[in-house]
């Protein structure tokens, strides 16, 4: 049945859908472990029409380490007949169980093509987490972040491109990209590029001249603006020379849509 | 009250022939927006204070906004203050009989009412979103709505004497209206739901609210004024109908004028809190305000039978309810996916790093220009 039958299915007998997502909801408050019984339930709970169902099951495969259950996540990411809430929650959930498998980075690289703009945002940054620095990955960062148009994917992939860029073509990227733009893309992307810096000595002199020649008063970047307050920290960190930031440090001050200045791990 | 005075006191000779003046709605218009505007922005500095040493504060969204934690700290529940004000300036400056008018207050003091209720759950649960559900605001909203047209349908509580006229629907670019008698109920009850909610979620920013509804309170005390007046409504031929001989002659609706006197003084005390509300806001209306000023604007399209005029001139409130609509139930329970980035409207424009105060004032343009199209309706109906 395709997602918007079902979408419909679940609205019209909204009584029976709310006790299945309060049991859902339950049971992802209550249950850490993968005890027995647990992968049955989370089985039922996605075979349900309603697909906030579905995602409480998800994010109890994720809290409970259902290990049987792992590639679910792969499969649900990649399933484009599935909602883009729980395509963008698979792909944001994927770096918490830890996996470091070809299969998971794989779908994560498949999905920054994806339709729907919110999974190739998380796509983006669950690579940063996730897949190893190589010049393959980052030629095809920076292709996506050629064709990319959306401001919250562009930060996604500047994020990516911090942790995973290798070669001046991605710094160089990352220094246009904080140079103008949404402050949220900026910002990010100034921070990626001192990221790149910190994992590869030859690039870090060339990070700070970049942030130093940030325009602060542009679009967004008020006096009182928080972008202008974080480069001007940004700014101070890098001052002293070496050593340079590490790159650990430097993660935590990414902004997440969802979760504001924490990391969404922490 | 002044007009009684008038109506009591005035003789064409002698000391007390000024009272005279109260006899003109224009006059008690102006009298009554200034009325609005002075007595809240006397009486908000002690509820600010009030509100503050009571730790009566603003329940602000944390999701990814930059500055929610700000909000935070401001006293809210504004409106305690702006509808009390309206209320006190109508009763001085209109004819308090005009049934127009105690409608129109009674629809707005029940929308406060609900929207206290939930400011209260809210702060007492400690949560914006632990205030009253949704069913219950809608059902409660729906009630008033129901109350409200029959009380306007009924031949014997009806402030609007035509009966083709309360029972019609009007609709942009139909000269007739469409009869639909007792089925406007429905019609009535879904305004009503949209108007209240739309102001509700437009108040999402500091003095965002505020602009738009002086605008719309300022339109539709124009169109009530032209409405309730014979010679106005002719000329600009609203509510016509055929008549025996099939000549079209019109309606008008004689005391809507009141409400042009109501709605000056809704308009005022709006400018009152924008004094406050402005950003940096030091109060904020809270649901309590804008569910009442949304019940009020309302009340005031359905009694004067132009809710067409409110959707074009609260263009931005419909706005912001249509994207929320969509981005809830068409995108998220729908599709399963979001539409926009955030809902409503103002919430896509702040997550994309636009200052507040630049999204709001570029959205007090936008309602201007939605103003002006609606006073243009005067004659392009």
């Amino acid at each position: 049945m395709n997602l918007i039958a079902r979408n419909i299915k679940a609205l019209l007998s909204p009584r029976r859908y709310r006790a299945e997502l309060a049991e859902a909801g339950r049971m992802l408050r209550s249950v850490t472990e993968a005890t027995n019984g647990v992968a049955e339930t989370i089985q039922g709970f996605l075979a349900s029409d309603s697909w906030e169902v579905r995602n409480c099951a998800l994010k109890i495969i994720a809290r409970t380490r259902c290990e049987e259950l792992y590639a679910v996540l792969v499969a649900k990411l990649a399933e484009r007949g599935e909602a883009g809430i729980i395509r963008r929650n698979c792909a944001e959930l994927l770096p918490g169980i830890g996996l470091r498998t070809p299969e998971i980075v794989a779908a994560l690289r498949r999905a920054l093509g994806d339709r729907y703009w919110e999974v190739r945002a998380e796509a983006a940054r669950a690579l940063a987490e996730l897949a190893q620095e190589s010049d393959e990955l980052e030629t095809e960062l920076l292709d996506a972040l050629e064709r990319e148009r959306n401001f919250e994917v562009q930060a996604g992939l500047a994020q990516a491109l911090g942790a995973l860029a290798v070669t001046r073509r991605g710094f160089e990227a990352l220094a246009r990209l904080a140079a103008g733009g949404p402050w949220l893309v900026r910002h990010q992307a100034a921070v990626a590029a001192l990221e790149m810096g910190a994992r590869r000595p030859e690039f870090d002199q060339d990070a700070v001249a970049a942030i130093r020649r940030l325009d602060l008063l542009a679009e967004g970047a008020a006096t009182t603006s928080v972008f202008r307050q974080s480069i001007l920290e940004l700014a101070e960190l890098t001052a002293k020379g070496r050593p340079f930031p590490s790159a650990e440090s430097l993660r935590r001050r990414y902004f997440h849509l969802k979760w504001g200045w924490l990391r969404k791990n922490s | 009250m002044f007009y009684l005075f008038y109506e009591w006191f005035h003789r064409p000779e002698g000391a007390l022939r000024f009272l005279r003046l109260f006899r003109s709605q224009p006059f008690r218009a102006a009298c009554a927006a200034a009325t609005g505007f002075l007595l809240v922005y006397v009486v908000m500095p002690w509820f600010i204070t009030l509100m503050r040493r009571r730790g009566v504060s603003e329940q602000a969204r944390h999701y990814s906004e930059l500055d929610a934690g700000r909000k935070s700290a401001v006293p809210t529940m504004g409106g305690l203050v702006m509808l009390p004000a309206i209320l006190l300036s109508a009763l001085l400056w209109c004819d308090p009989r005009s049934g127009f008018v105690l409608l129109a207050l009674a629809v707005g003091a029940c929308g406060a009412l609900l929207g206290a209720a939930d400011d209260l759950a809210k702060l007492r649960h400690g949560g914006s979103d632990r205030g009253l559900s949704r069913h219950v605001k809608y059902a409660v909203q729906i009630a008033i709505g129901v109350a409200l047209a029959a009380a306007l349908l009924s031949e014997a509580t009806s402030p609007v004497a035509a009966e083709p006229v309360r029972g019609s629907v009007y609709v942009p670019f139909a000269k007739l209206g469409y009869y639909v008698g007792w089925g406007n109920v429905a019609v009535i009850a879904f305004f009503l739901v949209v108007s209240t909610n739309s102001v509700n979620l437009t108040d999402g920013m500091d003095g965002l609210a505020a602009v738009p509804s002086i605008l719309v309170f300022v339109v539709l005390a124009v169109f009530a004024y032209v409405i309730g007046r014979a010679d106005y409504a002719r000329f600009l031929q609203f509510f016509p109908y055929a008549d025996q001989t099939g000549l079209f002659v019109n309606h008008h609706l004689p005391g809507a004028g009141e409400l042009a006197v109501l709605c000056c003084a809704g308009a005022g005390a709006c400018a009152g809190f924008l004094w406050y509300n402005a950003f940096p806001a030091t109060v904020m209306m809270g649901d309590t305000g804008s569910l009442g000023l949304g019940a009020l604007l309302g009340t005031v399209a359905v009694l004067i039978r132009q809710e067409a005029v409110f959707v074009v001139a609260g263009g931005v409130f419909i706005i912001e309810i249509a994207s929320a609509f969509l981005q809830d139930y068409v995108g998220l329970k729908l599709l399963g996916r979001r539409v926009f980035f955030r809902a409503p409207f103002h919430s896509a424009w702040l997550h994309r790093g636009i200052s507040e105060s630049k999204v709001t004032v570029r959205l007090w343009l936008l309602s201007g220009a939605f103003a002006v199209a609606a006073l243009s309706m005067l004659k392009l109906r």
